[in-house]
């Protein structure tokens, strides 16, 4: 008999061998293929509360450990050794984090496919595939060797690559599913070379076993190529500029559930970048270079991410340049916590910034997952997803031009959404470090706010365009997905002092905290010197305040504020004179004294919205066009002198006591 | 048997795949790119676990040095993916085929931006 506290010690592996063992069943479903989804849709919310649980569990006994083929499965080292030679799953707060992230995502992707491909052949390979990337994804950040982590970083690949062919019929997707695969090989052989390099030197392949030995041996050269090759393979599937050219392809051309699936995949690369620069290095290196490294991809992949969303006019190939434009946050975010490892600014403003950048990793899931959903209610109702073509939905699809509203102000940072509070942890914290990054950010945000005014104006705005005057309301399941994630925005947004204290301080914690990461397995640690304490982010119980910085900010106390303001507002437009008579011709809108042409010749375009702007900037995005060639050579090409930069940056500065 | 040459093979396969993959239009020798490149790196971790004079890993009394096993069982596991990778691969390039009529990468249609 199983007892509730085995059961919970089990959960890390079950999250994973569900889906797993779903997915290959579902195969077989040829019949049926929609009770095969329907029965992914099943898994998937079971997973998602067994891994509430599993977070529970990680929250309440500290760091999991489940050692396979052990009997008790506690002990990590055998009798017989003297290093953890057997295949384990360590579950920190950081992993049960991701693991959060990813089964809600997936949720929300399953219920909205429930009617998304009720057009399509091959539901049930649809499926079967669908749930192994849920079992990739969740393996990814579970797992504590690193061995198994190319494996599921594999499964990971080669499911998403299959379902970004999912659409047979349209060219891109081949092609796009073409250069993703190229890529995430490239990135898988490059993984296994530096798991190589681990074993050679070494002899194990245990996370916290290989992070003792460097912490031991230093950062021998082998260990900074390991480590080059590991910050760009992972910078790389993560979307980081200039590595980021396969990332529009594929959002593109996957179905919208796949494209939000696909996102939260390239989010757990990024934890996979976090772990091994955190947990496997950490202040072995010159945490300065390293911390550098990663908020100069993070810089590059903002500025450059939102200056390419704008020109766009394909609404799915807009919205992945903004997930570029937005993992670069998460990337200064931690990568300022990185470069002040070690060092008395951890505790005053390198953990508050980490705190923002993880904060913003499920922020990002949630408000990145309901637009790319509201793209393909989009797409679902009127067949393209050209912005050039569309116009004047609103009037028909009110509930998903309400969707978009709430991801839109999110991903721009308007209080009082989600988006808000981490960018604010972020600034505030990341203005302390360097003020220049601080200021790049805000500006970057500005920008993401006007392409989605773009977005916002040309698809839903404007008069009623005669081709879309059948078009219909999304079914209820593509409502129920888009309304899970819209209800976490709105959640999140009105109490991240909660969800800070409880969800993301426990995680950035866990990443800083090397020697627990290590002690857990081994049982005693290498001394370190840099335990970060807590941040003290959040006062007060229920109505509190989320403490930045500099600042503080109650989501509760500006909506009253807001409230009051509106009543001041309301009452000074009521001592007005309205000498302004309705019926009469006083109020026709006219043009230059002209009257105003039909409503349907008056719709600007998405393309042509922004014209000026792009057009003084002719200077700026002609290199960027240039560089842009959509040949999948060239995506290699990149990620190569990439990766070669960062050796040659790691290997004079890198080596601790560098200069920088 | 010195392990130095194997080393230098396998550095050279890594190269050649390396070389194929970022200057090839051709997807099938993308393809064999990334597959000369898999078989270099598999190349590679076999070889440092080898060691010169070794046995099978079968502990039957009067063994003395053996070959480490896991570098062997990391490969097969690596080799399986290459396989489904390698699978994948062809299924796209024959769809492409069968739309584009050619086996080049510009021919359907890159997106750039």
């Amino acid at each position: 008999m199983i007892t509730w506290e085995q059961f919970q010690i089990s959960l890390a592996p079950l999250v994973v061998l569900i889906p797993l063992l779903t997915a290959f069943i579902l195969a077989l479903m040829k019949k049926w293929p929609r009770v095969a989804h329907s029965i992914a849709t099943a898994v998937s919310i079971v997973v998602e509360a067994m891994v509430i649980l599993l977070f529970y569990t990680v929250r309440e006994k500290g760091t999991l450990l489940y050692v396979f083929g052990q009997k008790g499965a506690t002990d990590a080292i055998p009798a017989n050794s003297i290093v953890p030679i057997r295949i384990m799953f360590e579950v920190d707060a950081m992993s049960a984090f991701m693991a959060l992230t990813a089964a809600t995502v997936t949720m929300a992707a399953s219920i909205y496919s429930l009617s998304f491909i009720k057009k399509h052949t091959g539901v049930e390979k649809y499926s079967s595939v669908l749930m192994l990337m849920l079992a990739g994804m969740l393996g990814l950040v579970l797992t504590g060797d690193i061995f198994n982590l190319f494996v599921f970083f594999e499964i990971l690949s080669i499911a998403s690559c299959a379902l970004v062919a999912f659409r047979t019929e349209r060219w891109e997707s081949g092609e796009a599913a073409f250069k993703y695969m190229v890529v995430s090989t490239i990135g898988g052989l490059f993984l296994l070379l530096a798991v190589g390099i681990y074993y050679i030197q070494y002899g194990v392949l245990n996370i916290a076993a290989i992070a003792t030995y460097i912490s031991i041996t230093g950062a021998t050269r082998l260990n900074l190529i390991a480590l080059a090759i590991l910050i760009g393979v992972f910078a790389m599937k993560a979307g980081g500029v200039p590595m980021h050219f396969w990332t529009p392809d594929a959002y593109a051309a996957a179905p919208a559930p796949i494209t939000i699936m696909l996102k939260t995949a390239s989010l757990t690369y990024l934890y996979a970048l976090f772990r091994t620069t955190f947990t496997l290095y950490s202040i072995s290196v010159d945490v300065r270079t390293v911390g550098w490294i990663i908020i100069i991809i993070g810089l590059l992949s903002m500025l450059i991410g939102v200056t390419m969303a704008i020109p766009q006019h394909d609404v799915k190939r807009l919205m992945a340049y903004h997930a570029i434009s937005q993992t670069g946050y998460m990337m200064i975010g931690v990568g300022v916590g990185m470069a002040t490892l070690g060092t008395a600014a951890i505790n005053t403003y390198g953990l508050k910034a980490m705190e923002g950048g993880i904060f913003h990793i499920i922020n990002n899931a949630m408000y990145k997952g309901l637009l790319f959903l509201t793209a393909g209610a989009l797409f679902y109702a009127t067949g393209t997803r050209d912005l050039n073509k569309m116009g004047g939905l609103a009037r028909r699809m009110p509930v998903t031009t309400i969707c978009f509203m709430i991801g839109a102000l999110a991903i721009a940072g308007i209080p009082p959404f989600n988006g808000y509070a981490s960018k604010l942890l972020i600034y505030e914290s990341v203005y302390e470090f360097n003020p220049y990054l601080a200021i790049i950010a805000m500006l970057v945000s500005i920008l993401t706010l006007a392409s989605f005014v773009k977005v916002f104006h040309s698809a839903f705005l404007g008069p009623d365009l005669p081709e879309y005057r059948k078009v219909k309301e999304v079914p209820t399941s593509m409502k129920v997905g888009m309304g899970v994630l819209s209800g976490i925005i709105i959640a999140f947004g009105l109490v991240p002092h909660l969800v800070v204290k409880y969800i993301v301080e426990p995680a950035a914690l866990a990443l800083v905290n090397q020697g627990g990461y290590i002690s857990t397995v081994l049982g005693t640690a290498p001394p370190q010197a840099h335990w970060a304490v807590s941040g003290g982010v959040t006062e007060g119980a229920f109505f509190g305040t989320l403490l930045t910085n500099s600042g503080a900010w109650n989501s509760l106390l500006w909506i009253i504020v807001m409230f009051v303001l509106f009543l001041v507002a309301k009452f000074i437009y009521s001592l007005g004179n309205p000498t302004y008579n309705k019926g009469t011709e006083q109020i026709k809108p006219f043009l230059s004294g002209w009257k105003e042409s039909s409503k349907s010749a008056s719709h600007v375009r998405a393309s042509n919205l922004y014209w000026g702007f792009l057009n003084s900037l002719s200077g700026y995005y002609r290199p960027l066009r240039r560089g842009h060639t959509g040949i999948v050579n060239d995506y290699v090409g990149w990620f190569v002198l990439v990766v070669s930069l960062i050796l040659i940056l790691l290997t004079t500065l890198g080596i601790k006591g560098g200069v920088i | 048997m010195e392990i130095t040459p194997f080393l230098i093979l396998s550095a050279g396969l890594i190269s050649i795949g390396l070389y194929g993959i970022m200057s090839k239009k051709n997807l099938l020798k993308l393809l064999i790119s990334l597959d000369i490149m898999d078989v270099g790196v598999n190349l590679l971790i076999v070889t440092v676990g080898y060691l010169p004079g070794g046995t099978a890993p079968i502990m039957d009394g009067d063994y003395g040095k053996y070959v480490d096993p896991l570098p062997q069982a990391l490969v097969l596991t690596a080799i399986v993916i290459g396989v489904s990778v390698l699978a994948l691969g062809m299924i796209l390039t024959i769809r492409h085929y069968r739309r584009t009529g050619s086996l080049e990468m510009d021919e359907g249609g890159v997106f750039g931006w």
